[in-house]
This record gives C-alpha cells, sequence and structure tokens, in this order.
C-alpha cells in the first residue's frame, strides 16, 4: 500500500522533470519540478530532525495555498510526523484551542499575520519548539528566539544533512500506510472543532477508486485556492496531486483568485456551493446588463433548448473563458448542497459539474454523483459511494458510512470517537435518505426544528431555496416553537448593485442598499416564491414565511456567525440577533440596530410577506 | 520615538514666501528627522500646500535656506529634488488616466532607468535587462500595497481610494529617502483612511522613508506621527510630539476659531 512518501518518490523519478506545483508571485507564474520538490522536502526533513523533531509529533500548518506549505506538509509526512493543516486567518484564540489540542511541537506559518497571531499565545503553548515562516516581509524585526524564517530552516537542513547522509532514509522507516497522515479539524458549525486523525490509506485508497470511477489522468491542471484546512482539499487536491503526479497551482493572493484562476485554466476542479453560486451571479449580472441581442436570446434559450454548436462557439465557452472553466472536464461540488437552478445553469452551458458529499471523518470524501445521463439532478442527490465505501442509513435517518475512508478517531477524544464510531460505523449527524440507491442528504441532525404545533421543519431547505435568488446572498430562518417561519435575508451587494445600476437608482454602498425600499420589493418577490412551493409542497396549512427583514450587513466569519466554508452556525446567529428575531414576531414594523457607541446604525423595515 | 537622538534629515530656515506681495508663508523654519513621520497641519489658506511646494522645488520662496541630506539649497527645484530622493503625491490624483496600475507605478521609477530611448524604443541592449529588473520592483510594491489584483486594470476605472493607492505606489516607486503626501487621506471613507494610514505606517518602518504629509483629519494626524507642525496664516504655531500639540493653546484657538 503507497504512502504519501512513496508516491512523491515514484514522482521524483517517474517524472522528476515535470512541473508538480506553480505558484505565481510578483506577477510571474513560478514552477517546481518533481525532482526539486523531493529535494526540498528531504532539506525539510533534515530540518525536522535536526530541531528535534521525532516520528509521531505534530506539525501544525497554518496558511494558505504557498508551495513551502505543501512542502512543509509533505516532509512532516516522510519522517512520520503529523501535519495539521489549520486556516491562515484564525485568531490567537483559535490558534491556542488546536495547537494545545493536538499538542504541535512546530508549527509551519505562511506569513507575519500568523507570526503575530501566534506570538500572542506562545506562552501559554508549552509544547511548540519553534514557528518557521515563509514570507519574510514584516519579520526582520523579530528577535523571538523561537521564530526562524523557512530560508534558514533549509539552511539548517541541508547542514544537517551533510552530517548524518542518511538522515532522510532512516526516518522514512516510521511511515505505513496505516499510520498517521494528517490531523484534520472539523469546522464546528455545531459545537467546538474536534481533530479527526486520518492514515495514509485513509485518503490514499478512496482517492484510487475516485481517480479509476471519475478517469483523473496525469496531465491535469488543478487550481488551488481552497485552504488545505478543509479534509476535502487535502483529498480533491493533495491526494489527487499526490497519487496522479499532476500540476497543481497556487493563486498569487486571495484577491486575485478569479484572474489566476482564468490564467490556469485548470482541467478538474472542486468547489464550495459558495463559488459556483457567486459565478452563477456574475455571468447573471453581466448578461442582465447586456445590450447584446445574441447572449440575451441564447441565455433565454438555454433551458428550453439546451446549447447548439453555435451557441457553444458564440456565447457560452466565451462566457465559460472569462471565469477560466472552459478547460474543466470534471468540476465537483461539495460541502453544502448548491441550489438546484445553479446546477442546472452549469450543466446546461457545459460544465461537467457533479456533487460529492464527504465529511472531515470520511477523508473528505463519501460519495460522488454519477455521470449526468444517468442521474436524477434534484439538489439533494449526492450520488452512490466510492467503491471501498459503504453508506447506510440509520433508523433515526442518520447517515453513517465504514470503509477505507473511515478515520482512525478523534485525536486526544475517545469519547467522542466512541459516540461517532458504533460498530464500526461512523455516524455524520447529517440527516439523509435513500432514493433509488442515491444518496440524498437534508439536514445536520442538530439542526431540525419543531413548529409550536410540533410538526418538523428542516430551517436549512428553505433558506436554500431562498438562496436560489441571484440577489440573495444568506438566509437565516427561524421557526422554533412558533406557529410561522421568519428570515433573516443578505443581499448580495453585487448583484443587487448591478440591478440597482441597471435602473439608475442612487446608493452609497451595501448598508444603504439593503435599506432601499425597490430592494425591498425585490426580495418579497423572492419570497413570494419561496411561499408558493411550500404551499405547493406542503400544503395550504404548512407553515410559510410570514415575515422577514433584510439585515445592514453580512453574516460575520470572524464574529464566529459563520464557519470559514460559509455555512451559518444556528446558535450564534440566534444569539446574536435575538432582539430582532423577537421584534418579527411581534407586530412592530420596524427595528433600530443600534452599534456598538450606542448611536442608531440603522432602521430595519420588518415586512409581512 | 525621540527624534532628540537622530540628525534632521530636512531642515527649513527662515523660509518665506509671497506671490505679488501676498505672504503665504512667513519665516517658517521646522527640521524634519532621518526615519519620522512628521505631519504639517492647520486650517485652509494656512500654508500647508505651499510649504510642501517649497521643499521640493515648485516654488522658489525669497527667503530662507533649505538643506536636504547635508546640502544646502536656496532653490530647490522639483527634478533636483527628485534626483535627491525626494518624491511625492498630489492633493488631488495626478496619474496617468489611461494607463494600467502596472505602468503608472513603473512611471515612478523613470529616473532610474538608463537605457537610451533607442535601445528602450526597441527593446534592445540594456532596454530588456532594465525592464526586467524595474519591473521586479515594481511587483514589489504592488504586493506590498495589495495591489495584485488590479494590476493591468486601467487607473481611471478604480475607486478613488485605490487610486490614492496607486499614486503612492509610484511615489514609492522612485525608492525616496522621503516622502512628501499631500492630504493623503481627503474624501476616503473611514475604511480607506484606516487602510492608508496603515500604508503609511509599514512604508515607514518597514521601509524606513521618512514622511511628511499634510492632513485635515485630526485623529489620523495624532495617531500615526511622531511630529506635527501647526500653521496658521502661514506662520508656525507650533511644533513637537503629538501630545505637546493637542494641549498647545495657540493651537486649540487657531482649530475652534479664535478672532485674531
Amino acid at each position: 500500500m503507497e504512502t504519501f512518501p512513496s508516491l512523491l518518490k515514484q514522482h521524483a523519478t517517474q517524472r522528476s522533470n515535470d512541473t508538480a506545483i506553480r505558484m505565481k508571485r510578483y506577477g510571474i507564474w513560478n514552477s517546481y519540478t518533481w525532482q526539486q520538490v523531493a529535494d526540498e522536502v528531504d532539506q525539510l526533513v533534515c530540518g525536522l530532525i535536526a530541531n528535534g523533531i521525532n516520528a509521531g509529533d505534530k506539525i501544525a500548518v497554518v496558511g494558505n495555498n504557498v508551495p513551502q506549505l505543501y512542502f512543509s506538509t509533505l516532509a512532516a509526512q516522510c519522517m512520520g510526523a503529523i501535519p495539521v493543516p489549520i486556516h491562515a486567518d484564525s485568531t490567537p484564540q483559535e490558534l491556542q484551542v488546536l495547537l494545545a489540542d493536538c499538542q504541535a511541537r512546530m508549527a509551519v506559518l505562511q506569513d507575519q499575520q500568523q507570526a503575530d497571531a501566534l506570538n500572542e499565545v506562545l506562552a501559554n503553548l508549552t509544547d511548540m519548539v519553534k514557528a518557521i515562516y515563509v514570507d519574510e516581509r514584516g519579520m526582520q524585526s523579530s528577535n523571538q528566539e523561537q521564530f526562524i524564517s523557512y530560508a534558514d530552516f533549509i539552511s539548517q537542513g541541508a547542514q544537517h544533512a551533510q552530517e548524518n547522509p542518511s538522515a532522510v532514509t532512516d526516518a522514512l522507516a516510521s511511515v505505513s500506510s496505516e499510520k498517521e497522515a494528517f490531523i484534520a479539524y472539523t469546522s464546528g458549525t455545531s459545537g467546538k472543532s474536534r481533530g479527526a486523525v486520518l492514515s495514509h490509506s485513509n485518503f490514499i485508497a478512496p482517492a484510487t477508486a475516485f481517480i479509476t470511477q471519475e478517469g483523473v489522468t496525469t496531465d491535469e491542471e488543478v487550481f488551488a485556492y481552497l485552504p488545505l484546512s478543509y479534509a476535502s482539499t487535502l483529498f480533491h487536491v493533495y491526494t489527487l496531486w499526490m497519487i496522479q503526479g499532476f500540476t497543481i497551482n497556487c493563486p498569487e493572493s486571495n484577491d486575485t483568485i478569479m484572474i489566476d484562476m482564468r490564467e490556469v485554466g485548470p482541467t478538474l476542479f472542486y468547489g464550495p456551493p459558495h463559488f459556483f453560486k457567486m459565478i452563477h451571479a456574475m455571468i447573471n449580472s453581466r448578461s442582465a446588463s447586456s445590450k447584446s441581442s445574441m447572449i440575451n436570446k441564447h441565455m433565454a434559450d438555454l433551458q428550453s433548448k439546451g446549447r447548439t454548436w453555435m451557441s457553444d462557439k458564440l456565447v457560452f465557452n466565451p462566457i465559460k473563458d472569462l471565469y477560466g472553466l472552459n478547460k474543466i472536464h470534471r468540476a465537483y461540488v461539495g460541502g453544502d448542497v448548491l441550489n438546484e437552478e445553479v446546477f442546472k445553469f452549469f450543466r446546461a452551458i457545459g460544465l461537467n459539474l457533479k456533487a460529492t458529499y464527504g465529511t472531515t471523518e470520511s477523508a473528505g470524501c463519501i460519495t460522488v454523483q454519477q455521470d449526468q445521463a444517468s442521474s436524477d439532478q434534484s439538489e439533494t442527490n449526492i450520488g452512490v459511494p466510492l467503491p471501498g465505501v459503504e453508506v447506510k442509513v440509520t433508523t433515526d435517518n442518520e447517515v453513517a458510512f465504514k470503509g477505507s475512508n473511515a478515520f482512525m478517531g478523534y485525536y486526544g477524544n475517545a469519547d467522542g470517537s466512541q459516540s461517532a464510531i458504533v460498530d464500526g460505523w461512523v455516524h455524520t449527524g447529517d440527516i439523509g435518505g435513500m432514493v433509488d440507491n442515491q444518496l440524498h442528504v437534508l439536514e445536520r441532525t442538530d439542526c431540525i426544528s419543531k413548529f409550536a404545533n410540533g410538526a418538523d421543519f428542516l430551517p436549512k431547505q428553505i433558506e436554500n431555496s431562498i438562496k436560489a435568488s441571484p440577489y440573495i446572498k444568506d438566509a437565516f430562518v427561524v421557526g422554533e416553537h412558533k406557529d410561522f417561519i421568519s428570515a433573516l435575508i443578505v443581499i448580495d451587494g453585487d448583484t443587487v448593485g448591478a440591478w440597482a445600476e441597471l435602473r439608475q437608482m442612487q446608493f452609497t454602498g451595501f448598508r444603504d442598499l439593503s435599506t432601499k425600499d425597490e430592494v425591498m420589493e425585490l426580495i418579497l418577490d423572492k419570497i413570494k416564491d419561496v411561499n408558493a412551493s411550500i404551499e405547493r409542497i406542503g400544503g395550504k396549512n404548512c407553515p410559510h414565511i410570514q415575515r422577514f427583514t433584510i439585515l445592514n450587513k453580512e453574516f460575520n466569519i470572524s464574529a464566529g456567525e459563520m464557519t470559514r466554508s460559509r455555512k451559518i452556525k444556528r446558535d450564534v446567529v440566534s444569539n446574536n440577533y435575538q432582539d430582532l428575531i423577537t421584534a418579527l414576531y411581534s407586530s412592530a414594523d420596524h427595528y433600530d440596530v443600534i452599534d456598538s457607541t450606542g448611536e442608531l446604525a440603522a432602521k430595519l423595515r420588518l415586512q409581512t410577506a | 520615538m525621540s527624534t532628540e537622538s537622530k540628525e534632521p534629515l530636512l531642515v527649513l530656515e527662515d523660509i518665506s514666501l509671497s506671490f505679488k506681495g501676498v505672504k503665504a508663508i512667513t519665516d517658517i523654519s521646522f527640521n524634519v528627522y532621518e526615519g519620522e513621520i512628521c505631519s504639517v497641519i492647520g486650517p485652509n489658506g494656512a500654508g500647508k500646500s505651499s510649504m510642501l511646494n517649497v521643499i521640493n522645488g515648485v516654488y522658489i520662496p525669497q527667503e530662507g535656506t533649505i538643506t536636504f541630506d547635508g546640502k544646502q539649497f536656496n532653490k530647490m527645484k522639483p527634478h533636483t529634488a527628485a534626483v535627491m530622493g525626494i518624491a511625492r503625491t498630489f492633493q488631488n490624483i495626478a496619474l496617468f488616466k489611461g494607463m494600467s496600475v502596472l505602468d503608472n507605478i513603473m512611471s515612478g521609477r523613470n529616473l532610474m532607468m538608463k537605457a537610451s530611448f533607442w535601445e528602450t524604443a526597441l527593446n534592445i541592449g540594456r532596454a530588456k535587462k532594465e525592464e526586467l529588473e524595474h519591473r521586479l520592483e515594481v511587483e514589489k510594491i504592488i504586493e506590498f500595497l495589495g495591489l495584485q489584483s488590479i494590476r493591468k486594470t486601467p487607473v481611471a476605472s478604480l475607486p478613488y481610494g485605490l487610486q490614492k493607492r496607486v499614486e503612492l505606489g509610484r511615489a514609492l516607486a522612485a525608492e525616496p529617502k522621503m516622502l512628501l503626501l499631500d492630504e493623503p487621506m481627503a474624501g476616503m471613507t473611514m475604511e480607506e483612511k484606516l487602510d492608508m494610514s496603515c500604508f503609511i505606517q509599514e512604508v515607514n518602518r518597514n521601509l524606513g522613508t521618512t514622511i511628511v504629509l499634510i492632513e485635515h483629519d485630526m485623529g489620523v494626524v495624532m495617531d500615526i506621527s511622531d511630529h506635527v507642525v501647526v500653521l496658521d496664516y502661514g506662520k508656525k504655531i507650533g511644533d513637537g510630539p503629538p501630545s505637546e500639540i493637542m494641549n498647545n493653546q495657540d493651537v486649540i484657538d487657531a482649530y475652534l476659531g479664535v478672532s485674531h
């Protein structure tokens, strides 16, 4: 059975001069060949050894996609240490909690931002020996003994290698496919993050099955823009890359993702629903403001008549090219449900988009949707299990799986592991069902709410249908123990802005836009649509959205209202907006938002639908 | 930061400037120390912009001397100022509107380019290598100011706050010893102001550039300056660290509008 180090060795011998990874810096794409990657990893391994790291130690890798962090991850694995990927924008408190939880002995940091955060809590982290920073900008003045630059660390490693020529080979001895390859932290949509321990084979076995089933080649170009701290990135980028030896491309910065994606022209692509929704909204608002009758005609005919050779050449290929989607032969969406309308749109313009489903505990992938021809396209359909993985739905409608990707347990949390793994089945905490052998996932178990009359309702389902509108970025619905549903709406500033400009409305910014009467009308129409569909499915007496308001700001990731993958944390949001929600269930027609200085920040209209 | 121990980079002595008998600046002397952020503040028409224009040689004062980096001048000329390492930005954005962000910042390196007109026009000889070297320096500035996503965007289509940032980039491209900023935050939103003051502080701290800036926003000035000079009706009424200036009665009067 292969391990990540053995795969690296293979590529370094078989395709030593092929490009392994590219990164754009100073406006230019810089490449590393597999040989260069292997050499740098060797030096890092020696650096780790020289600093007293042993097999089994944890190395936190904190940052976005930069080649050096990939190398550090590999280096840790090549000596049997365990990399722990962590979000680039973690707060000092988050770092402290996670690093203390996994007892990290070393941290590799992207730049000053992470170094500053770590520095604040370093004194409390007794296991931490050293922190390595990749980007030296702003770090010159740092005289902290525990911080060392990546370049210096590499030269320490090179020196150690000279003195101990067999160090790298010796270190490799402690690696085996059943040992730990990663500790990946769950996003903590409900509750605190837990570190899932995953072995080499947890990733490599299902990924090998995925490659065979999906026809992933060795010549793919993959765009590595999602943080490594998601298990799905570890699967769809890191593991596939290590098995197939294709090329991955890191963007220049978070602001340049769309530009860089277009330059790269990926062939294999994985993205979260909000990424596809964003591109869909951008295409819609551009074509809405387009005066070209040709574009408008083909866009309008898309759903009814489909594509033709002509419309592809004239309209859809150029549109796909604008967003770097043209060369994609397989695209996957996962992490959450992508709205059906958006899904159908991408398939209609010729993108081979398929849903996947995975959790951190399953190394990022459990099921993949089958090829379009044979599959039912409803938005909750997430396909069939990968070969080697079994899925069942328990009597409580909870989805559980077992197989090659089932994790080893939560790190330092035996109780948590025991409650998650029952008779070898890993319980996901997601509610779902099997329809015609296809898995459908609906909701988290702890998110199901009950109305006052005792009937169940699934808030996420309703939120998803509200979010189908390109004008609505996020929605949060409440109705627990009530007679009707209320909704907090966050508009999409870009599309609503473009919509307003087309109508020559005057507005200063997001806040102003969100309080416009015209925008309220626009959203009200959408809410009425959703209510109509609730009535169609659930009948006349089914509780529907009676009251809603448009928020004057987006849900905030740093305030903990959303996870970094943009999933709403229900308990935090209900708590932060408690007064507003109470007002929605009163007869009030507006709500005053008071800011921290005690001044009136906004007057929100409470609309009855 | 104590300025006492440092060498003055710029010494202005008894500067007086008048336009056809109208006195804009009267007998002003002050020092700017190496590595500090010095703010020149004052009500409208106090002579702040004139002062800046005297420093980089746009206006020639009738009286007084300017000593920059140990060399004394009676008349500073704009191109001498540039060669000696003084760069500036303007109150009203003065960028090449149709050109990209990259090209605009590149133009700031004009003085350092050695290749001849023909070499540059035909991209031969020194020109090719030089272009690459300068592009690298410019790209470093682009990264520093976080302009990567708009490097190829024409300046005219950018929002005001970003244009100001591009202008700062162009001034930095000249690798100045001293940077003159004429109201870098005028007309900006609160968020843009915060960004800009962070950049100004980073330039000062990381690149060691001495900064002289004119600003209306007192909050910003007091936060980021090491040293504040207050002008009123062409005269200097205060000179010292922000804490001292805030308690200076003359300054308080000038800002609250006591009759003269």
